[in-house]
């Protein structure tokens, strides 16, 4: 066969040489598929095929072409099609010729139909009627090509229009009908499953069709109902078996036998449908373990077919986890396999070795010899396979070994496919033989090293879960983490090293940061900073060398004036305008000389709780109450004397810097009065959500009064349970539109009732359903920012909101505008302070606009040095807080489920601690 | 499923594709290329299978081909096929066509693209295998050719006579006769 590719010559074929091919090849086609061979180059080529396409386009658009003529160019386009060239122009023609020709000419329409257009193809819709049309007709030509197309071009949307007419099919009289029927909806159940739910029993009874080509197919449909609800079709096992027993007794007609086996391709799919199902019967296990010995019996193990079916028999023994002899006698049939000359044999051979050593290391013993041959094997094939079986024998003694022949391929390797397929059985053995650490962390970072860039996310997880779980914890040994340190800072230092991996060596750099104080500052300080000047790094990377930096800050490991100044050089450069926030944050933590102690456990502090007895007693001592600075500017009757510093506002994120100069040289100042709550106070706020107002416009509210606001509300505003769920949507709905209402919020709420009500909303849901409906009833392009009302814990509320806002809608504001929002907002809890300052005639500090916490916390430091120590963890934990919400903000950008944050922080740890992460997890699992 | 079934000459010319899962124009032209590539490189002595690594769907995916003198035939398929049939199958696709065009070689498939193409129809649809049996194809493709000549000539005719005719077709009626012997299975209830 294809023994002499000119066995016939042009001539005899475009004479129509043989005569099964019935119409010869025009003169034309001939000679166009001359010039192509003649053609030296591809663009030789390219211009031949232009040409003639060019005829062909003005040829079949012409009017009155003969049918014949028709044809013989549709079949010019299809090969031109082949070929690799745009010609969209024929398709119309196509379905057109499918439409108007008879027999012969519909049959080459539905073929060009086939092979030029597709499922989404705007012309399927003109193609549906002919096909509804030739479902009609009485002719079976028109009959099967029209289901022949059927099945490969109708979209899921229109198979209702078809499938009354094809499901009427598999009654009919001619076999052939029937059988292309059962695979067209075998295609019909692949695009829309729950369409073909009324007719299932129909198409199971194909399976009992008496002619065994169409039950042939129907166990290609079975099989695919199996594959998805193998539990579900336990019915199938029963018959499938008394088809496979007939086979295999030979009660079935000689004509299908191949190579003197019956049905091979039957058995096969038969088998595979059982391998599929015996686990959900232990009935049906015995009966297919029954007629599996049958068939290792019978079978002759002369042609290849044969092999093919043993296979199968195998994978089923293997499935079934049977008793030891069938498990002993298919081991038998593997050697024979293993030890075959043929290529193929030896393949499928090793293939079912993979299967039996996963079941049992011990089949491997055999073929020692023959695996550490293989694995010098030359058909790479075989020699990939075999490391599949290297992977099953690992244990104890010899996982070193094994790894190391793993990792050795996945250092030469250059496929992606078969280097995560590595890489993930590296991972596996390292966490299920922990042997010596040292060669743990080799195994893992030289996994790494050479495929990170081609791993997946959940791989990347599974690595830093197993090294945070053997390496990082506190009762690790120190030698160890040393090691992986320096490890780290290998990979960090080499320009090579992947996006990846970095992330990786950042986190641990970061989770084991106190044994750098061993190392020269200086040297740690280039470590990061070279990362982060380093040209197109990605913000992944860069945010988490801000992280570590803040640790290397807030532990002291670094001398804090060289880090300020080497920081401050990287200021210059340009960097992202989030990632220069940070580096002024830790600039400014490092000239107050702050210093966390590690052993500390880190509390989140949503509200800000922490404020909330400095606000009080401001207040009380006649202060004016809060307002957001644009506001200040539009009540000209109030006392302001902040309006002073309107230049300075942060009107913008691009001002951000400018302010941020101006701040430096000014203090922030606090009164003493905020008594910061202890750990616990703080544990139980975040624990109890429902938090309860504290203070009032006429200063600390009292439980009485707050408990009687409850009734009166429900009386007063006729509250429905459906009006309290669309509170959020009345209060943002009517910021929006209603100048005099928004002012309302501004000033404070004019009733307590109502600002309790909006405070209670925000706390009891907060974060999931709250923000949900908040997320739903907001209009768009509110400004979410007028809800910055008195209280700092709203503030820190509606950065929440801004964020879930971002998120839901992205349109309106990214992440990095609500950065600059929430600096805004922070700079308006300063402003709050300052204001109350001011009126205690105390010093104003005019730089405040630009805020962080730490700057807050600054002020304090300088007046109130006893209760440094306890503002300073405030401010770390919600210095946390802060981070958190950022970075959240940011996730948004991956389109990652809202659910999986847990899983998101631990891969973009770019600001956050493993710590925050945990209870940023268990919150939204909570309120989940 | 069979995703794809690719036929090029020794130098990676396409001479029969037919894919059964949408890939866009340029990407089933980079298949080609891409597949042989991977084939061309092979020893004859080594097994016609390759895994995975590929664009048409990753790991899930194998090609399995043969070489002819000329011509590689090659299908592509996913992990639920097996890889001895499929090879099989090959060898049965390749019969037929030397059947039909009598010692086929690379030039039938150029000029006679239907033919080829509906012989591979009655063997493969829409990615299932339909027919492995070779007479049985064959019977069919001269069933076929041999209706479309009948009702070339009496286009005109009532379709009932038509399909009167086309049920007096003999080999048919043979084949009838050899029904499978499946007496257990008609008791059988779902």
């Amino acid at each position: 066969m294809f023994g002499n590719l000119f066995g016939k010559t042009t001539t005899t074929i475009a004479t129509g040489g043989s005569d099964t091919s019935g119409d010869a090849a025009s003169a034309g086609f001939t000679t166009f598929i001359g010039k192509v061979s003649r053609a030296n180059s591809k663009s030789d080529e390219a211009h031949v095929v232009a040409t003639e396409l060019k005829n062909l386009a003005a040829n079949i658009a012409a009017p009155n072409q003969s049918m014949v003529q028709m044809r013989d160019y549709l079949c010019r386009v299809a090969y031109i099609c082949m070929m690799g060239y745009e010609v969209e122009f024929a398709c119309i023609h196509a379905v057109k010729l499918a439409q108007l020709g008879t027999n012969y000419d519909k049959r080459i329409g539905y073929l060009a139909c086939c092979l030029l257009l597709h499922r989404n193809h705007d012309l399927i819709l003109l193609l549906i009627n002919t096909i509804q049309k030739d479902l009609k007709s009485s002719n079976i030509l028109d009959n099967l090509a029209a289901m022949t197309a059927a099945a490969q071009l109708v979209p899921a949307e229109l198979i209702p229009s078809l499938l009354p007419m094809i499901v009427a099919k598999l009654q009919h009289q001619r076999e052939l009908v029937r059988q292309k029927a059962v695979l067209c909806l075998h295609q019909f159940q692949f695009l829309a499953p729950d369409l073909l739910a009324h007719c299932k029993e129909s198409l199971e009874r194909a399976l009992l069709d008496k002619d065994p080509g169409v039950m042939a197919v129907a166990v290609q449909l079975v099989a695919y109902s199996i594959q998805r609800n193998a539990a579900g079709c336990i019915h199938l096992g029963d018959p499938l078996v008394s088809v496979l027993q007939q086979i295999v007794a030979r009660k079935l007609s000689d004509i299908f036998n191949y190579q003197t086996i019956p049905f091979p391709w039957l058995q096969i799919q038969i088998i595979k449908c059982l391998s599929a199902l015996v686990p959900h019967s232990e009935v049906l296990k015995t009966k297919v373990s029954s007629i599996i010995r049958v068939i290792l019996q019978r079978n002759s193990i002369k042609e290849k077919m044969a092999f093919a079916i043993l296979y199968e028999c195998i994978q089923c023994i293997v499935k079934m986890a049977p008793e030891k002899d069938l498990l002993d006698e298919s081991a038998q049939h593997v050697k024979r396999f293993v030890n075959s000359s043929n290529p193929n044999l030896q393949y499928i051979g090793v293939k079912m070795l993979v299967s039996l050593v996963a079941l049992n290391p011990a089949y491997a013993v055999e073929y020692q010899d023959m695996i550490v041959q293989s694995l010098e094997h030359k058909d790479t094939v075989i020699h990939k396979k075999m490391h599949g079986v290297l992977y099953g024998i690992a244990c104890e003694a010899n996982v070193k070994v094994v790894c190391s022949k793993l990792l050795q391929q996945l250092k030469i390797s250059s496929d992606r496919f078969w280097k995560a397929e590595l890489a993930t059985m590296v991972v596996s053995l390292v966490s299920r033989f922990p042997v010596e650490p040292q060669w743990q962390i080799n195994s893992l970072f030289n996994t790494l090293w050479c495929s990170s860039g081609d791993l997946d996310r959940t791989m990347l997880k599974d690595i830093k879960q197993l090294i945070g779980d053997r390496f990082l914890s506190k009762d690790c040994d120190p030698q160890c983490q040393q090691y992986l340190l320096q490890k780290c800072i290998s990979a960090l230092v080499s320009d090579k090293t992947a996006i990846p991996l970095l992330q990786i060596a950042l986190w641990i750099v970061g989770s084991l940061c106190s044994f750098l104080k061993n190392m020269e500052d200086d040297k740690v300080l280039m470590l990061f900073t070279n990362l982060l000047l380093q040209e197109n790094m990605p913000f992944s990377i860069q945010s988490a060398v801000i992280t570590c930096i803040h640790k290397l800050v807030a532990m002291g490991i670094v001398e804090q004036v060289s880090m300020a100044t080497k920081l401050t050089e990287c200021l210059s450069h340009e960097l992202p305008l989030v990632i220069k926030q940070q580096l002024n944050i830790i600039i400014k933590m490092c000239s107050l000389k702050l210093k966390v102690d590690p052993s500390d456990t880190v509390v989140m502090d949503l509200t800000l709780t922490f404020l909330d007895d400095l606000v009080c007693a401001r207040l009380e001592a006649g202060a004016e109450p809060y307002r957001p600075s644009h506001l200040r500017h539009s009540l000209p009757g109030q006392h302001i004397i902040l309006t002073s510093q309107s230049p300075a506002a942060p009107s913008s994120g691009l001002e951000v810097e400018e302010v941020d100069e101006s701040m430096i040289g000014d203090r922030a100042t606090v009164d003493s009065s905020s008594s910061p709550k202890t750990d616990t106070e703080r544990d139980s706020s975040l624990i109890q959500p429902d938090i309860k107002r504290v203070w009032g416009k006429q200063g600390r509210l009292d439980a009485s009064k707050e408990k009687k606001s409850t009734p009166k509300n429900l009386t007063g505003q006729k509250r429905t349970s459906s009006e309290q769920d669309n509170l959020a949507k009345a209060l943002f709905g009517g910021l929006q539109k209603n100048e005099k209402a928004s002012l309302k919020v501004f000033t404070g709420f004019e009733d307590d009732d109502q600002y309790d009500d909006y405070l209670n909303n925000f706390k009891t849901d907060l974060p999931g359903p709250w923000s949900n409906r908040l997320r739903s009833s907001i209009p768009e392009n509110v400004n979410v920012e007028t809800m910055s009302i008195r209280n700092t814990g709203i503030i820190q509320e509606s950065f929440n909101v801004l964020n879930q806002f971002a998120m839901s809608n992205e349109s309106t504001k990214t992440p990095k505008e609500n950065e600059i929002d929430y600096l805004q907002l922070q700079g308006d809890i300063n402003l709050k302070k300052d204001a109350s300052n001011e009126n205690n005639g105390e010093q104003i500090s005019e730089g405040s606009l630009y805020n962080d916490l730490n700057n807050k916390l600054a002020g304090a430091e300088v007046d109130f040095d006893a209760q440094l120590s306890q503002l300073l963890e405030a401010s770390v934990t919600s210095g946390d807080v802060h981070c958190l919400h950022r970075t959240d903000g940011f996730f948004k950008e991956d389109p990652v489920s809202k659910t999986a944050v847990s899983e998101i922080a631990l891969e973009n740890d770019g600001f956050l601690d493993v710590e925050s992460c945990r209870i940023k997890h268990s919150i939204y699992t909570d309120s989940d | 499923m069979i995703k794809a079934i690719l036929v090029f000459n020794n130098h990676g010319k396409p001479r029969l594709s037919r894919f059964y899962q949408y890939y866009p124009e340029d990407m089933q032209q980079q298949i080609v290329r891409e597949t042989f590539h991977l084939v061309s490189k092979r020893d004859d002595n080594v097994c016609n299978f390759l895994e995975g690594g590929t664009l048409i769907g990753g790991s899930d995916f194998k090609i399995i081909y043969r070489h002819y003198a000329t011509l590689y035939f090659v299908f592509c398929v996913d992990s639920s096929e097996s890889e001895l049939g499929i090879l099989d199958l090959i060898q049965v696709f390749v019969e037929t066509l030397d059947k039909c065009f009598e010692n086929v070689c690379e030039l039938d498939l150029i000029f006679h693209v239907d033919k080829v193409h509906y012989i591979l129809a009655e063997l493969v649809m829409g990615g299932m295998v339909l027919e492995t049996n070779m007479t049985e194809i064959i019977t069919r493709i001269e069933e076929q050719n041999k209706l479309e000549k009948s009702e070339a000539g009496i286009a005109a005719a009532p379709a009932r006579a038509v399909s009167a005719l086309k049920e007096m077709n003999i080999p048919q009626k043979v084949k009838d006769m050899k029904l499978p012997d499946l007496p257990s299975i008609g008791n059988l209830k779902f």
